[in-house]
């Protein structure tokens, strides 16, 4: 379903040239959980946006169902992004001016689909968020905030949930609840990558991958 | 619409923003128009001032021959000397100082003189006070130019006598360096007498007139016509003084406003453009993740420049009204005599209604090119 092709991505850094991805072949399943590890700054982040169409590499292929992503054009990569991709960030990257339901509907428009609020608040009651929906973000904790994201990810009903670091900024307790709302995606047939640089996280996952200076391993 | 209340949410959240930034705008168009209107005002009053200052008029015969006319300072023809009391007497039309003289070329004492007859000045009716504008020649008296008394040795009390009539030296001219120094001044009757021209004249000057007729043409145009049936054998030339310097005064107004205008738009759209950077900046996550959810960017740029053009057309009315206010305020104080011609002005509203959200826009177009053509996760990153 996503496939890697030796791909490689170069950054100047002011210490000179970063191989954040170096010669990265990878495939990975519909329907797969795949966790990978590594690292701080091993590249791990910079793999997953450019599985994900937001960022281009400097070499090398990435497909998505056959497609090479980044020989398409802009616009129809940012379709296929928003058809095939959830996305769940580590800062949660929540729209500060809009409450808890409307950053959910946020994703609907750019698949096409209507900004369904009765949909946004199912999925919200179903991560406890029910006396929530209202809210300005800034009115929320680190773990609702990353379970708002996390129904913002789900709104589409994306084939694909790319998870980087989420759990990095929650505490124990809100990371076990992410991971295991994860866990219960995957079950329902979802394909889900996530990033953590945390050896120690405990997933449900069926594949593990390591990273180290820009190379699987 | 889902981008139309991402625009009105995010103005809401961001007020403060969005309200130095409308400020900013409402300020440029506010001075543009107060400024636009103001130096109309300015212009008017510049030009109804001057012309209260009034017009220099010189009137010559008309048959005159006017390359000789601007060699020898006078006319070769004369003219009846009845034109100046018909001059002084024509309503609609007023003056301050007016003269009549007569001057010729002649040889006296072996020497080439300029005689010029001086009429004493004929006083406005309402200014029978009035000190005269130039020295009155008493009849029987002369004044005689400094060259030529040195040069004959007449001193002042001296009894001369030009072709038959005796004149006593009244004053010495001190040397002026001109056609003067040779110049032998008398009064009017006595230089008709003198050159055998019986109630002639060749020069009227007419100084700080007004015509009370309202009228589009040039100044000169309209004494020409007023004073064409009035005085058939006469021609009227305007002495250009006045004029330069109503033209140095418009052109010195003209570039004071640009001067003024140049400096608050370069301030304003400084203010604008720094805001609208900032806003973008500050909203380059927000950017990040509508591009990660798969935003067009064409989409995202429609809700910047929406924004910018809710900032601009908001700004371009309360400023328009504000400068309007402003100029209706204080301009009939500053411009007393155009007060009733200062008034509001739909046209600048339909100016700035254009160019102030175009100016936004244009403004916010750098910083958000950038940030749609970017790959949305260097944007999320910078977070």
């Amino acid at each position: 379903m996503i496939q890697f092709e030796n791909v490689q991505k170069r950054f100047v850094s002011k210490d000179g040239p970063v191989n954040a991805l170096d010669g990265v072949d990878l495939t990975i399943e519909k329907g797969q959980f795949a966790v990978i590890r590594g690292p701080s700054g091993c590249g791990k982040s910079t793999l997953l946006m450019t599985m994900a169409g937001t960022l281009g590499p400097t070499g090398g292929t990435v497909k998505i169902d056959g497609n090479d992503l980044y020989a398409m054009t802009g616009r129809k990569r940012n379709k296929i992004r928003a058809k095939y991709f959830g996305f769940v960030f580590q800062m949660f990257h929540l729209v500060p001016y809009l409450n808890v339901v409307e950053n959910v509907v946020l994703a609907g428009p750019a698949d096409g689909r209507k900004a369904d609020k009765a949909r946004a608040r199912q999925l919200l009651e179903a991560l406890g968020l029910s006396g929530r929906m209202g809210h300005r973000t800034g009115q929320l904790s680190s773990g609702e905030k990353q379970r708002v994201a996390l129904a913002r990810a789900l709104f589409n009903e994306p084939p694909i949930l790319i998870a980087d670091e989420p759990t990095g900024n929650l505490d124990t307790e809100n990371a076990a609840a992410v991971h295991e709302h994860l866990s219960k995606y995957h079950q329902q047939g979802g394909t889900v990558i996530l990033v953590t640089h945390d050896s120690h996280t405990d997933v449900q996952a069926d594949r593990e991958l390591c990273m180290e200076k820009g190379k699987l391993i | 619409m889902i981008f139309f209340r991402l625009i009105l949410k995010e103005i809401v959240h961001r007020k403060v923003n969005f309200l130095l930034s409308v400020l900013a705008v409402i300020l440029a168009v506010g001075l543009y128009v107060a400024f636009t209107m103001l130096g109309r005002a300015s212009a008017n009053e510049t030009r109804k001032l001057m012309l209260e200052l009034g017009q220099n008029l010189r009137i010559i015969p008309k048959e005159t021959q006017m390359d000789e006319f601007w060699i020898t300072g006078f006319s070769d023809v004369t003219m009846p000397e009845d034109y100046v009391y018909r001059f002084a007497e024509k309503s609609g039309y007023s003056y301050t100082h007016l003269t009549a003289t007569l001057h010729q070329k002649i040889q006296w004492q072996g020497n080439t003189v300029i005689l010029t007859g001086v009429l004493p000045e004929v006083l406005p009716p309402d200014k029978s006070f009035q000190k005269p504008m130039t020295f009155t020649v008493k009849p029987g008296t002369a004044y005689i130019g400094a060259e030529l008394a040195s040069s004959l040795q007449i001193q002042e009390n001296d009894d001369i006598d030009v072709a038959g009539v005796p004149l006593k030296v009244a004053r010495i001219l001190t040397f002026k360096g001109s056609i003067d120094d040779i110049r032998l001044y008398c009064h009017l009757h006595e230089a008709q007498t003198i050159l055998n021209l019986p109630e002639q004249i060749n020069e009227i000057k007419a100084l700080e007139c007004m015509c009370y007729t309202a009228t589009d043409l040039d100044p000169l145009t309209a004494a020409q016509k007023q004073l064409k049936d009035l005085l058939p054998e006469g021609r009227v030339l305007l002495l250009d003084g006045i004029a330069q310097i109503r033209i140095k005064q418009r052109t010195s107004i003209r570039k004071h406003m640009n001067f003024i205008m140049s400096g608050t738009f370069l301030g304003c759209g400084g203010v604008i453009a720094i805001l609208a950077m900032i806003n973008v900046r500050d909203r380059k996550s927000e950017i990040g993740l509508l591009r990660v959810l798969g935003y067009q960017g064409a989409g995202i740029s429609l809700m910047f420049l929406g924004k910018a053009l809710v900032t601009g057309i908001l700004g371009a009315v309360i400023g328009y009204y504000a400068g309007t206010q402003l100029a209706l305020t204080y301009g009939p104080e500053i411009f007393p005599v155009t007060a009733k011609s200062i008034a509001a002005d739909r046209s600048l509203l339909n100016d700035v209604l254009i160019w102030a959200p175009a100016f936004v826009m244009i403004a916010s177009c750098l910083p958000m090119v950038f940030a749609i053509t970017s790959d949305p996760a260097v944007l999320l990153r910078e977070e």
